[in-house]
């Protein structure tokens, strides 16, 4: 276990990129698939004592965006129904009367947590997002992020699929995604240095992959 | 040797143990023998099941007698025919759980049970054979044997998990316990108030949560199944049992009780005083057993740093809160327990259902909003424990509870605990409770009464006072809006503070915080080092950088111990940041040092003042241009793998910022801040050393009252204990003493006084000298006096 480089960071990265590259992953190796695969940075802790301290997690906001793919939900009140229509790409929205019909059915809470990866919601519903929903939604992981009226939709949809979530649960180690094999290599690098240093203090190993390609070792 | 064929037989019916003897040495040529005996045993056995009145006292008491010596004689020689003794382990677990026939009792039962560990321990059966026999049993056997089942089973599990852990074992096994526990989930729930009080036992499914809990508090066992078992035993009809279990899951008594209980007392005794030993073993006469205890401590006690040494580093414990499986459901279902049996439980029960809910609520974020309105009826001030209820109730609280929900609560409180009927400690309490809400949640507040709560500094109650001005002080930090405008102190009326995050909202760091100091001071340090360098050539050292950070921390890694480098960071006072990192640095960064020196020759002084200033005058401005931040951080974050040693820089540079930041503005919130940084930096990783609240935090700084009349006098006359009385010791001579020379002379007979020499010489004396000793006599008593 020796230090870790940038410049073989580079090269894992550019490795992983080349496996699932569609001209290049004859000779790296790999594979290429029919669909944009995820790179994920998987990280073993050490100097951690789940007896004595506080449960790890933490969010950070990534240069690019990892996951462009990911499906978002706006629970709107009447105005953000409207800028939900406007975006270019047109975003989800589920209304109060929506969510009322939900009626707090745990299968139906459920099954609207699967269906996308993040919520957003208004302001002015954010408080009565437990009364209505229950507690299916932050049992998932999945509590909604607030928008205000006054902040742009778009950007705010961008920042939250920016968004990486560190969660430690029951084993010491996490996964995230941290980009796509469409990126080019600066953007991922610029990703995982920012993933690094944000939990560095209590890294043990490190480990870079495609959703199916070959796991690297990083350190 | 040379006796005939017959003879011997007699003898060897005769006397087992000989036999046994015997046929070890040699199995094979006295198979007949074993035979007959086999065949006897198993006829008395078929009799046994046959006609259980065997053990009836009249007469047939020798025939059990016959019988277990039987059993003992056959599982000795078991391991010397496996073949046919091979039902025999099933004979003796169908003897003791009764499968045909009734299951013995009394000796035979102990014989029987004896035998059959001596089988597990030779091998012929395994571990998961005994203990499917010996759990089922535990719950109907006297105390007695049971504490010497208890003990084998649990030493059992230890030993098979000691190296690896037995996957395939712990298994079974836990099936097993999980069926304890399940067979009596369907019985009617009978609380422990009023009549029947704690009448029937838990049965087995109180063996199971008690040795699940002991393996859990060794470390055998450390896996969410082990939780998931207790956590069934929380719903449990039986209340001793569900005590048992939240028992567990409070961790009430894991740290004194961590100490394995079934240890022998002289091993924890010497534990306490190795260098005693050590010293009794070197001057006194040599012992073994001494010898091997102190040994064995030893031994612990370097594994034990070793341990700790390593950092814990693999295996670690989850504590078992965390390792629950759906804490959602578990929770509604401990409320619903709670709720549907209150009237059923005693306030203890409750008191401990209600302390492990708000834990589950607190640590895996949970809405059970019934909770509090079920909570709101026993916040009254002469509530017996409401301190732990007021605990439990803050310890619930969470960033993501409703603040509609806890609002009536708080109000309520406010009403209870908060009004000039009640005693100051109440009061202290209640606010401190309050504080203790709004502090995980600052939304569910409201203005006027944050308003009243704050007037209660001008109490005369310390204890209040303090609580009180906790308040504001929290406020001034979370929410200063909500405060009058002379009440919300410099900071936040200068518009410094930052506001806690609306409800539902979450601070996402843009990065590592302080990275912009770090990065400052890096590119202060490149300008000097060449003046003339283009920003593109500054990545390029970077990586140089790199190099002596990583060596820095190989070098740290291995000594470990308190005088390396991380130390010498923190303590070297104020002028640190370049020296540091240089000093340790390879002969790279020395060079490089050497040819400024060259170039700039005297200068090399004021470097570090001036690096010192630039660095502390770009804090405050960062403060202000929030905006700016993000672009700053892209460049540094993204480039450069930080090392270790530059996240020490980057602690010790954020704490000059913050320093610079008290002494510009003095606010009390700078201080704060400051203080919470030098903290972190003492002891990494141990601020959240406390996870749960104490009813301590609630009840605040108390004065301590005046003791009444009674103790008063209990504690005169315990400090007279065991000392002389007072008073002078004058006439009052030591008895063991002889008499004084002084006293020898005031006792003496006046008549010999008289004719002694030396009366006789003075009266004798000439004039002459009588002045002379008068004269001389003066002087020396005007010496003195001087």
């Amino acid at each position: 276990m020796s230090k870790l480089q940038t410049s073989s960071v580079r090269n894992s990265v550019k490795t992983v990129l080349a496996q699932s590259g569609e001209t290049t992953y004859k000779e790296a190796g790999g594979k290429k698939r029919n669909f944009v695969e995820t790179i994920e940075l998987q990280i073993g802790l050490k100097n951690y004592d789940p007896q004595r301290d506080k449960r790890f997690s933490g969010t950070v906001k990534l240069p690019h965006v990892p996951r462009p793919r990911m499906a978002l939900c706006i629970l709107a009140d009447a105005m953000d129904v409207d800028r939900a229509k406007q975006l270019d790409e047109e975003l989800p929205f589920m209304t109060v009367d929506d969510l009322k019909k939900l009626n707090k059915n745990k299968k139906l809470v459920k099954k609207l947590a699967q269906k996308y990866d993040a919520f957003l919601s208004s302001e002015a519903l954010i408080k009565q997002i437990p009364r209505l929903l229950g507690p299916g939604l932050s049992k998932a992981g999945k509590f909604p992020t607030p928008v205000s009226h006054s902040e742009d939709l778009a950007r705010k949809v961008i920042e939250v699929r920016s968004t990486i979530k560190f969660q430690l649960k029951k084993v010491l180690c996490l996964g995230v995604a941290i980009g796509h094999v469409n990126m080019d290599e600066d953007q991922v690098m610029q990703n995982v240095m920012l993933a690094i240093n944000f939990l560095w203090q209590n890294v043990g190993s490190l480990t870079i992959k495609s959703s199916m390609g070959k796991p690297l070792r990083l350190y | 040797m040379v006796k005939s064929h017959a003879s011997r037989g007699k003898l060897l019916t005769a006397n087992l143990p000989q036999l046994q003897n015997l046929i070890k040495r040699d199995p094979k040529g006295y198979h007949e023998e074993f035979l007959t005996q086999y065949n006897h045993y198993t006829s008395l056995l078929r009799l046994h099941t046959l006609a259980p009145s065997t053990s009836t006292p009249n007469g047939s008491d020798k025939s059990a007698e016959k019988f277990a010596e039987l059993v003992t004689f056959i599982s000795q020689v078991a391991q010397c025919y496996p073949e046919e003794t091979k039902e025999l382990p099933s004979q003796l677990k169908g003897l003791l759980l009764g499968t045909n026939g009734p299951p013995v009792k009394g000796d035979m039962r102990r014989t029987v049970l004896k035998n059959l560990v001596m089988l597990r321990n030779k091998d012929v059966i395994d571990s998961i054979e005994l203990l499917q026999t010996l759990l089922p049993l535990l719950p109907h056997v006297p105390s007695s044997l049971r504490s010497f089942i208890r003990h084998t089973i649990l030493t059992d599990l230890k030993t098979s998990n000691a190296k690896t852990k037995n996957h395939r074992l712990n298994r079974v096994v836990q099936g097993l316990l999980f069926g304890m526990v399940e067979s009596g989930m369907q019985a009617e729930v009978v609380g422990d108030k009023g009549k029947g009080k704690g009448k029937e036992k838990g049965g087995e499914a109180m063996w199971a949560v008690m040795m699940v809990s002991e393996l859990w508090k060794k470390g055998v066992w450390t896996d969410a199944k082990t939780v998931s078992i207790v956590a069934l035993a929380v719903f449990h009809p039986n209340t001793k049992v569900q005590s048992a279990a939240l028992h567990f899951f409070l961790g009430s008594d894991n740290d004194t009780g961590a100490e394995s209980s079934d240890e022998e007392d002289e091993v924890r005794e010497a534990r306490k005083d190795v260098k005693k030993m050590q010293h009794s073993l070197e001057v006194g006469k040599t012992r073994k057993k001494k010898e091997k205890l102190l040994k064995k401590v030893q031994k612990e006690a370097t594994k034990k740093r070793k341990h700790r040494d390593a950092g814990l580093g693999a295996k670690a414990n989850f504590p078992a809160l965390e390792l629950l499986h759906d804490p959602q459901t578990f929770g509604e279902k401990l409320y619903d327990n709670l709720h549907k049996h209150d009237k059923q439980y005693s306030l203890d029960h409750k008191l401990l259902i209600i302390q492990l809910l708000s834990r589950v609520m607190g640590t895996h974020k949970l809405c059970i909003l019934g909770f509090y309105s079920f909570i709101v009826k026993y916040l009254t001030y002469h509530q017996l424990s409401v301190t732990l209820i007021l605990v439990a109730l803050a310890q619930s609280v969470h960033d993501l509870t409703p603040p509609d929900v806890l609002t009536p609560v708080i109000r309520k409180l406010a009403q209870e605990f908060v009004h000039p009927g009640v005693g100051s400690e109440v009061v202290a309490a209640g606010i401190n409770a309050i504080r203790e809400v709004c502090r995980r949640q600052p939304w569910c507040m409201e203005e006027d009464l944050l308003s009243d709560l704050i007037e209660y500094r001008k109490s005369k109650d310390k204890g209040v006072i303090t609580a009180s001005r906790g308040l504001l002080q929290l406020y001034r930090e979370v929410n200063p809006s909500m405060l009058k405008r002379r009440e919300r102190g410099k900071a936040a009326a200068m518009g410094e503070v930052n506001q806690a995050p609306a409800y539902g909202h979450t601070d996402v760091p843009q990065g590592i915080e302080g990275i912009e100091l770090l990065e400052e001071h890096l590119a202060a340090k490149q300008k000097e080092v060449n003046p003339d360098q283009s920003a593109s050539d500054v990545e390029l050292d970077l990586d140089e950088e790199d190099e002596t950070g990583w060596e820095k921390w190989e070098v740290e890694s291995d000594s470990g111990s308190e005088s390396s480098g991380w130390q010498d960071v923190a303590s070297d006072g104020d002028d640190l940041e370049i020296s540091d990192s240089e000093d340790e640095g390879p002969k790279v960064k020395r060079a490089k040092l050497a040819l400024v020196e060259e170039e700039e020759g005297e200068e090399g002084g004021e470097e570090e003042e001036e690096d010192g200033k630039s660095v502390v005058s770009v804090a405050p401005s960062s403060m202000t241009v929030a905006s700016e931040n993000t672009k700053k951080l892209s460049s540094l974050a993204q480039q450069k793998i930080l090392t270790p040693a530059d996240f020490a820089l980057l602690n010790e540079l954020r704490l000059k910022a913050a320093q610079s930041l008290v002494n510009t503005t003095s606010s009390t919130g700078a201080k704060r801040k400051l203080a919470a940084l030098e903290a972190s930096k003492r002891h990494v990783g141990e601020d959240e050393a406390s996870r749960f609240l104490t009813e301590n935090e609630i009840l605040g700084p108390r004065k301590r009252v005046k003791d009444d009349y009674e103790a008063r006098i209990e504690s005169i006359k315990k400090g007279r204990e065991g000392r002389e009385k007072f008073g002078s010791k004058k006439g009052k001579k030591d008895k063991e003493s002889s008499s004084t020379n002084r006293e020898k002379i005031r006792n003496k007979p006046i008549m010999m006084a008289v004719h002694s020499n030396k009366v006789v010489q003075k009266k004798k004396a000439s004039l002459r000298d009588k002045q002379i000793k008068l004269r001389a006599s003066i002087v020396k008593r005007k010496k003195q006096k001087r």
